[in-house]
């Protein structure tokens, strides 16, 4: 009785939560004339490659540049998060707990109060409207966040281990680096993935670091907006294209993530 | 009147069988206890008994009604069996005051507001935790915590009362108490009842009648003197009675045969088992014939003191004696009651001197 | 002994250098701000001498500040109420599904509207509000007449519709988590009294989630705080949804930055009215459980 109740209010929310997502897909495959004709709800008659592919090849320069934004300033957080995260699990003191605060808040604050120091400061170091710019200012941005994530992550790390290799005479990057990493292991990765879904979708960090809208996919994407007018098919093959990175990642990493935090969510268990 | 009656009764989880056709009886008011060592099935058993799990196979009738039927696909869920159950962890609602706690089952039959009040009053009272209604459950010792989870499962009138070990998590002193006075409700309502435990001093003080289960399947059916005095196997005798029961492996050419007159030849195996309760024992003169014994460690207790012996063989027996027996002495004793056990551990004799 | 000591402290605070400097950068940035706040930066006049209070006052009376500050709270109330209730809703319904990896990937589901861009979100409503190819086209096949999502005043209720699509997987979640840590046998102990599941779930399963409703709420809030792509990338400036930081980033790019950063302070501060008291407390007790 109570899985029917339950089953049905997930397929008909479900079915609802889905609907966005469809629009995008078959919308990024219609040609000129449906666009401007049949609703988005319609799927197309004869699927249209076109569109897809010249948004594809004007999209090449600004996807490189986000991955090479992207993907560095979420591993180089995440290692430099870790490190920090045992750091912490290692050592406590009155010192600690304060640092911590100082980092939880620097995590609270919406980045873009920020913007305005913020742009100045890579301004001034000459950084604006380059990929370095805008990898500077994830990693300031991340760092924070991933230090916390990592934390709650180093729980599941046995003390004991790290004492035995303690005795053993390792260093404390040793130590970090041959006993606690493969641990960690999960948690880095899933600490890393939210990095790369979050700054890949980020939109206001390049919107005010980066002249013009070429130079990143966020910016690209909504620079179809204003541009297309009425040719959905091409703002929503852009935004399809520029989806697809994160979403392939969700799909395929999104289920360990959530199967983490619910166990994290259960102390662990 | 609620009469359980169990038949052939298995359940599976994944490769593991943890109840093997199990089929008991239990008779209408009788203070049932299953007891069996961890893993035995003895939970798994409560929860099907509840209606929490299912069986793989098997029926079970609660007063004359069909609860459960896997061949005829009959299943009554828990909600509607009438049945009371007290948890091991107590599972109170932490967001309900106590008051509420035990008014729960009777705002889901639907009970006015007056008689919810009366009724949750009067079992209370009964079991003592008038004055602590309105507190939460984080605010309860364990003994008033298990008190309330009680007066839940008590509150509704339940046909069937299950208890899942709920002494396990009380202090040693409060258990006593807490084992009286369920004792005590049991016996005034009448409520037939299922405890279910692994602790053999439980079992004793409060059932008319317990099971010895291991490894899903029933060992031995019967009153506690009956399961103490005349165990069916080895491991009944050795679950039960504090300090266990002392067991010798004799072969068919033990010195022991000629002291005790007990050969395995007089019962067609090569090798028998006999047991006696470290109680059970006279102290002799050593010209009689008994069995010499060298106490090697004694623990003063005053009325029943318990002492380690070696005797022949290099064989260790316990003994519970009224007078203190010191380190060193060497005393020659004869037990009273001895049970014979085959090679298989099935109980096959019991030999009893005037 | 003592070296040993004094050589981890120097490892430790190498160790934590990285999130230690970041946090202190981001909090410079932060004054750095206030000071902007206090100076008068405007493209007239770029200076950078301090002038107290006045440009504070200059905010407070602009009305373009005044209706964005309302807008912000309002919508935040409408998604920590719409986005706890949905997340109840969606969180509910998993729970009492069998198969725990049926509901992981449930979960996962409804909280793939974050694995999109907000700009990307927003492109698809912008269609999706469209009175001649979206919804509507849907309403009036069935009898109803179109709504003009996005006309006027309407499109801050639209938007706000839209931003619970977007977060209201993530309350389920938290509230999922909360729902596995009740212990098993008290929710038998319920079926066991009588009570069926809609019951279980509003009496014993849902007042037990009180964690999940303040981090669903702490999130909702911050998230509407930080609200710019949503908006912008459907009806880019607009008077309608204007939002805080909408309005400090029409000044920002303008380079008024004195009223930038004064109207970024106030987001700051309304941030740390919600966040300083609950991170102090929550974060002590995530990491006291670790």
């Amino acid at each position: 009785m109570r899985g029917l109740t339950a089953s049905l209010t997930i397929i008909i929310i479900g079915i609802l939560w889905a609907i966005p997502l469809y629009v995008l897909i078959i919308g990024s495959f219609k040609n000129i004339s449906e666009v401007l004709t049949t609703p988005i709800f319609l799927p197309s008659e004869r699927p249209d490659f076109y569109t897809l592919l010249k948004t594809g090849s004007s999209m090449t320069d600004p996807l490189i540049n986000t991955i090479i934004e992207v993907i560095p300033a979420a591993f180089i957080s995440t290692i430099l998060g870790s490190l920090s995260a045992y750091a912490f699990h290692r050592f406590t003191s009155k010192i600690k707990d304060i640092i911590l605060i100082i980092i939880a808040i620097a995590t609270y604050i919406p980045y873009q109060s920020i913007m305005v120091p913020l742009a100045i400061f890579i301004r001034s170091l000459g950084l604006y409207d380059t990929v370095w710019g805008v990898l500077i200012a994830f990693i300031i941005l991340y760092i924070p966040i991933a230090s916390l994530l990592m934390t709650i992550f180093m729980s599941s790390v046995p003390r004991d281990l790290i004492h035995a290799a303690e005795v053993d005479g390792a260093s404390e990057f040793t130590i970090f680096r041959r006993v606690v990493l493969p641990i960690l292991g999960p948690g880095f990765t899933s600490t890393v993935v939210f990095l790369v879904i979050q700054a890949w979708n980020n939109f206001f960090v390049p919107l005010i670091l980066v002249r013009g809208y070429e130079k990143h996919v966020t910016l690209k994407v909504f620079s179809y907006i204003g541009q297309s007018g009425n040719l959905y098919n091409e703002m929503f093959s852009a935004a399809l294209i520029a989806s697809l990175p994160p979403l392939i990642i969700f799909i395929s990493m999104g289920r360990y993530f959530i199967r983490g935090l619910l166990t994290l969510g259960m102390g662990g268990r | 009147m609620t009469e359980i009656i169990v038949e052939n009764i298995s359940k599976r989880f994944k490769n593991f069988e943890a109840l093997k056709k199990i089929s008991f009886k239990v008779s209408s008011g009788d203070f049932f206890v299953i007891l069996g060592p961890s893993g035995s099935g003895k939970t798994t058993l409560l929860r099907i008994l509840s209606g929490i799990e299912r069986p793989d196979e098997g029926r079970i009738i609660i007063d004359e009604e069909v609860v459960v039927d896997v061949k005829k696909k009959i299943f009554v869920p828990p909600q509607k069996r009438k049945v009371g159950m007290v948890f091991q962890s107590w599972a109170l609602y932490p967001n309900m005051k106590a008051y509420d706690n035990i008014a729960f089952p009777l705002r889901v039959m639907g009970l006015s507001k007056e008689e919810i009040e009366k009724r949750v009053k009067e079992v209370a009272n009964v079991l003592g935790i008038s004055d602590v209604l309105e507190k939460y459950p984080s605010q309860l010792s364990g003994g008033q915590q298990q008190r309330v989870a009680l007066a839940r499962a008590l509150v509704k009138q339940p046909k069937l009362l299950l208890l899942d070990e709920p002494f396990s998590n009380l202090d040693a002193r409060i258990r006593i108490t807490a084992r009286e006075y369920v004792k005590k409700i049991q016996r005034e309502l009448g409520i037939t009842t299922i405890l279910v435990t692994h602790d053999q001093a439980d079992a004793f003080a409060v059932g008319d009648k317990i099971m010895v289960i291991r490894s899903g399947v029933i060992v031995q059916i019967g009153t506690p003197q009956e399961l103490y005095e005349y165990p069916m196997d080895l491991f009944v005798a050795d679950f039960i009675g504090e300090p266990p029961i002392n067991i010798i492996k004799i072969f068919r050419e033990d010195p022991l045969v000629k002291i005790l007159n007990i050969d395995p030849k007089q019962y067609e195996e090569d090798i028998i088992y006999i047991g006696f309760r470290p109680g059970d024992i006279e102290i002799l003169r050593e010209s009689e014939k008994c069995i010499e014994t060298f106490i090697e460690h004694s623990e003063y207790q005053g009325v029943r003191n318990l002492s380690i012996g070696n005797i022949v063989g290099e064989r260790r027996i316990k003994l519970v004696t009224e007078k203190f027996l010191k380190p060193g002495e060497r005393i020659c004793i004869k037990p009273i009651k001895i049970h014979i056990f085959n090679h298989d551990g099935r109980r096959i004799d019991t030999i009893q001197s005037k | 002994m003592r070296k040993g000591a004094f050589l981890r402290l120097k490892e430790f605070f190498l160790f934590i250098s990285p999130a230690l400097v970041t946090g202190i950068v981001l909090l410079y940035f932060i004054y750095w701000n206030m000071y902007l706040s206090l100076t008068d930066y405007s493209p007239l006049n770029p200076s950078l001498s301090i002038v107290g209070f006045s440009t504070y006052e200059k905010v407070f009376k602009d009305p373009d500040f005044i209706s964005s500050l309302i807008r912000t709270i309002i919508w935040a109330g409408l998604l920590v109420f719409s986005g706890n209730i949905l997340g109840i809703l969606i969180a509910s319904a998993i729970f009492n599904l069998g198969g725990q990896r049926l509901r992981n990937i449930l979960t996962a589901y409804f909280i793939y509207p974050l694995s999109l861009s907000l700009v990307t979100s927003g492109i698809i409503w912008r269609w999706l509000f469209d009175n001649d190819r979206g919804i509507n086209v849907i309403f009036r096949r069935i009898g109803l007449p179109g709504i003009l999502w996005l006309d006027g005043s309407n499109a801050f209720w639209s938007i706000a519709l839209v931003s619970i699509w977007v977060y209201s997987g993530l309350g389920a979640l938290f509230y999922l988590a909360m729902f596995y840590n009740i212990n098993k046998e008290i929710i038998e102990s319920a079926q066991v009294d009588g009570a069926g599941a809609l019951r279980i779930m509003m009496q014993i399963v849902i007042p037990n989630s009180k964690q999940a409703f303040i981090i669903s709420t702490i999130f909702y809030t911050l998230f509407t705080i930080q609200m710019f792509d949503l908006p912008y990338s459907i009806l880019f400036i607009n008077p309608f949804t204007s939002t805080m930081v909408m309005y400090t980033y029409i000044k920002f790019a303008a380079t008024y930055f004195a009223v930038a950063a004064a109207s970024a302070m106030s987001i700051v501060f309304i941030s740390a009215l919600i966040v300083i008291p609950y991170a102090m407390y929550g974060l002590k007790k995530w990491i006291v459980r670790a």
